[in-house]
């Protein structure tokens, strides 16, 4: 080799490596526990998520009656535990973000009452041998599942239809919201002084505050400086009503950047796939949103093949290669966080959050 | 006076009267004064320009023996009685990733469809003139917009370019609809390269459109004829760019040097805002984007009935002729009773 030209190659393979040990890696954020295996949202999904791996458990916030916090995906109790059976004169009928729901609602429910409920598994062609066995997790037990586990596991809860569960009776006779309920119980757990993102106190206790609703993330701003996340779907915003494309102009984002530190848009908003053609081609949406200096985690993923992204035949890892090596996504929600955990500590040097 | 003099002074106010200016919104007759009429025909063309419509539109497509008419999609049960007349011809097609079953264009010969009687589609509207009106071809439109008397525009738009240029009677032809229409075009005289608001182009005014930007690609190689990018709140048929990917700043720059005209659907101006419990109309921003983008920006479609009309207007249409050209400043829309829009602006602009 020309003289001149091995110092050069020998620089480039050492920045090579380099690069390599420091790329971060992505989080993997057990989505509603490891609900691919276990009825979602219970003490037993979140702890196997931990025992797979994963960085963060996740716990999607909703109200009892009597103002209590529990972990359960919507309002509305009947498709995920066994409510309906056992409170079967407690069904009615809410509008939320527009949409009728009938069914027993947990917050027409006492945390008493909440407790005499097992929980089921929603989706029909997943594991059914575990319902009614399963209890429902206060968002206190919840912490307390993360903060007891032997490595650092962080918490990623959601505000659930924050708007709806403000105007409720309940809430506003107690003068209080729904923020300010799930700020008090991280309070007390230790939770609010895990700012900024990658500080040594917030990867001593990490967490992520997530919501489909941008003025949640205000409200939450205003009492915690913890990271929040703004989650997309393909719809407005359901209470600014904002349609997608204006929430992700410039001026929108340059508005929000003070408050949202990371912005996690439904997958398939990220690619598409042209007519005729057997290629996925990024929208761009990722790349757009790193550059305006957010964080993009991305939800959700599923090892069932029909939800595995177009074009990979059903082979999971094809979708983690376009969403990790291709698109950079900085972390994502996995039904079956064991999967996604032992492709990147394949892929990626593994460090602790 | 002569009569010829009575003649000349006629036609030189009507042709002072009804100037295309760039200083006031266009009118486009959307489907010609298909609000009173049945759309797409010879006497909605008419009326249109009768009731002083700067443009009007035709919906090309393309028959079994390779001739254009004016219609809104292929399939035309909607707005003819093909569905009695050509019973035996009903068949089944994936258009745009949804299966349309009924009596087709590029089923019938052009003989055939001459054959056809056009009919009102919407039920509330006139239904008195079903099986009056022939359905014209695109080079009858031209003509009906070349013998107005006064310049009116043409607005023409290539209708399911991907899926026409796929039929096999195209490809036996090695044509595209992009072809057969600048054919037809350049056969009347539509072939020159002058600017949009140019003085040349204001006496002979002509716009091209498109849900597919890849058939304005393929039109901006056959003529200089300026661009018209049509956005639903959908993909856009052939690329499947979403929305937000579609008015992002890289894909903006990318299509600009061929597109001069962005015509969002009026539904992706606004959004409704419940600030404080009163209702209001709030800009999404996004004509504004464009026009900063250094597009012109035209929107569709205007209706006078009060279900089509802008929310918190309570079906007041000046209302939403206020937000679209006071408050967003489009430069031209499409309505179904450009009589309306006509009166509206002769009010407000000079």
């Amino acid at each position: 080799m020309p003289a001149a030209k091995a110092p050069l190659v020998a620089v480039i393979l050492a920045t090579c490596l380099v690069a390599q040990i420091a790329a971060q890696r992505p989080f993997v954020v057990g989505h509603r526990g490891s609900s691919g295996k276990l009825p979602e949202h219970t003490k037993e999904a979140y702890l196997l998520a931990i025992q797979e791996g994963a960085d963060f458990i996740e716990c999607d916030v909703v109200v009892t009656k009597d103002l209590q916090l529990i972990c359960r995906h919507e309002p509305l109790l009947d498709e995920t535990t066994d409510a309906a059976d056992k409170f079967k004169d407690r069904s009615t009928t809410y509008e939320i973000d527009g949409y009728n729901m009938t069914g027993v609602f947990a917050s027409d429910l006492t945390l008493a009452e909440v407790r005499t409920l097992r929980a089921t598994q929603r989706v029909s062609f997943r594991n059914q041998s575990y319902n009614g066995k399963f209890k429902i997790p206060t968002f206190e037990e919840y912490l307390d599942i993360a903060l007891q586990a032997n490595r650092p596991v962080g918490v990623y809860p959601e505000t659930k239809h924050p708007t709806w569960h403000n105007s409720l009776p309940a809430l506003k006779a107690a003068g209080t919201t729904f923020e300010k309920l799930v700020v008090e119980v991280l309070k007390a757990k230790g939770y609010t002084a895990s700012a900024p993102f990658n500080s040594t106190a917030w990867r001593a206790r990490p967490i992520f505050l997530q919501s489909f609703e941008v003025n949640s993330l205000r409200r939450l701003s205003e009492l915690t400086s913890v990271p929040t996340v703004y989650l997309l779907d393909d719809a407005p915003d359901p209470e600014t009503r904002q349609p997608l494309f204006e929430i992700v102009s410039d001026s929108n984002l340059a508005s929000i950047k003070s408050f949202v530190s990371t912005v996690a848009p439904w997958k398939s908003l990220l690619y598409r796939v042209p007519v005729g053609s057997k290629k996925l081609v990024s929208t761009g949406l990722t790349a757009h949103l790193k550059r305006k200096g957010f964080m993009v985690h991305t939800y959700t993923i599923r090892n069932e093949v029909q939800y595995v992204l177009p074009t990979c035949g059903g082979v999971i890892a094809c979708e983690f290669r376009f969403l990790f090596k291709l698109e950079g996504i900085d972390g994502a929600f996995a039904d079956y966080p064991g999967t996604l955990m032992q492709w990147v500590k394949k892929n990626y040097k593994y460090t602790p959050i | 006076m002569s009569a010829r003099a009575y003649l000349l002074l006629f036609a030189l106010a009507s042709c002072l009267a009804a100037q295309i200016t760039a200083d006031r919104p266009l009118v486009v007759a959307h489907r010609g004064a298909s609000g009173k009429l049945p759309e797409h025909t010879r006497e909605a063309y008419l009326l249109a320009i009768q009731e002083g419509a700067d443009f009007i539109e035709c919906d090309v497509v393309v028959t079994k023996d390779l001739q254009l008419i004016c219609r809104h999609e292929p399939q035309l049960n909607d707005t003819t009685d093909a569905a009695e007349k050509c019973r035996d011809r009903s068949t089944t097609y994936e258009i745009d990733g949804a299966n349309v079953t009924g009596v087709f264009a590029s089923d019938l010969t052009h003989a055939e469809v001459r054959q056809l009687r056009a009919t009102q589609r919407l039920p509330f509207r006139n239904q008195s003139f079903n099986g009056n009106f022939s359905i014209p071809t695109f080079a009858e439109y031209l003509d009906i917009a070349l013998q107005a008397g006064r310049p009116v525009g043409l607005y023409p738009e290539t209708k399911h370019p991907a899926w026409h240029n796929l039929l096999p009677t195209l490809k036996a032809a090695n044509t595209t609809i992009e072809k057969l229409v600048t054919d037809v075009l350049k056969s009347k005289g539509y072939d020159t390269s002058a600017p949009i608001n140019s003085t040349a182009w204001l006496a002979r005014p002509i716009v091209l459109q498109s849900f597919e930007v890849n058939s304005l690609r393929r039109l901006h190689e056959l003529t200089p004829v300026p661009l018209v990018y049509l956005l639903d709140d959908a993909p856009d048929p052939q690329t499947s760019q979403p929305l937000f990917e579609m008015v992002s700043d890289a894909n903006l720059a990318a299509i600009e040097p061929f597109v001069t005209v962005v015509a969002p659907w009026k539904g992706l101006l606004y959004r409704v805002s419940s600030d404080g419990g009163d209702k209001k109309l709030v800009s999404t921003g996004l004509t504004a984007r464009l026009k900063q983008k250094g597009f012109i920006a035209h929107t569709y479609t205007l209706g006078n009935e009060a279900q089509f009309v802008l929310p918190t207007c309570g079906g007041d249409i000046e209302c939403e002729f206020r937000f679209l050209f006071k408050s967003e400043g489009i430069d031209g829309a499409f309505t179904d009773y450009p009589g309306t829009l006509v009166q509206w602006l002769d009010k407000n602009y000079r």
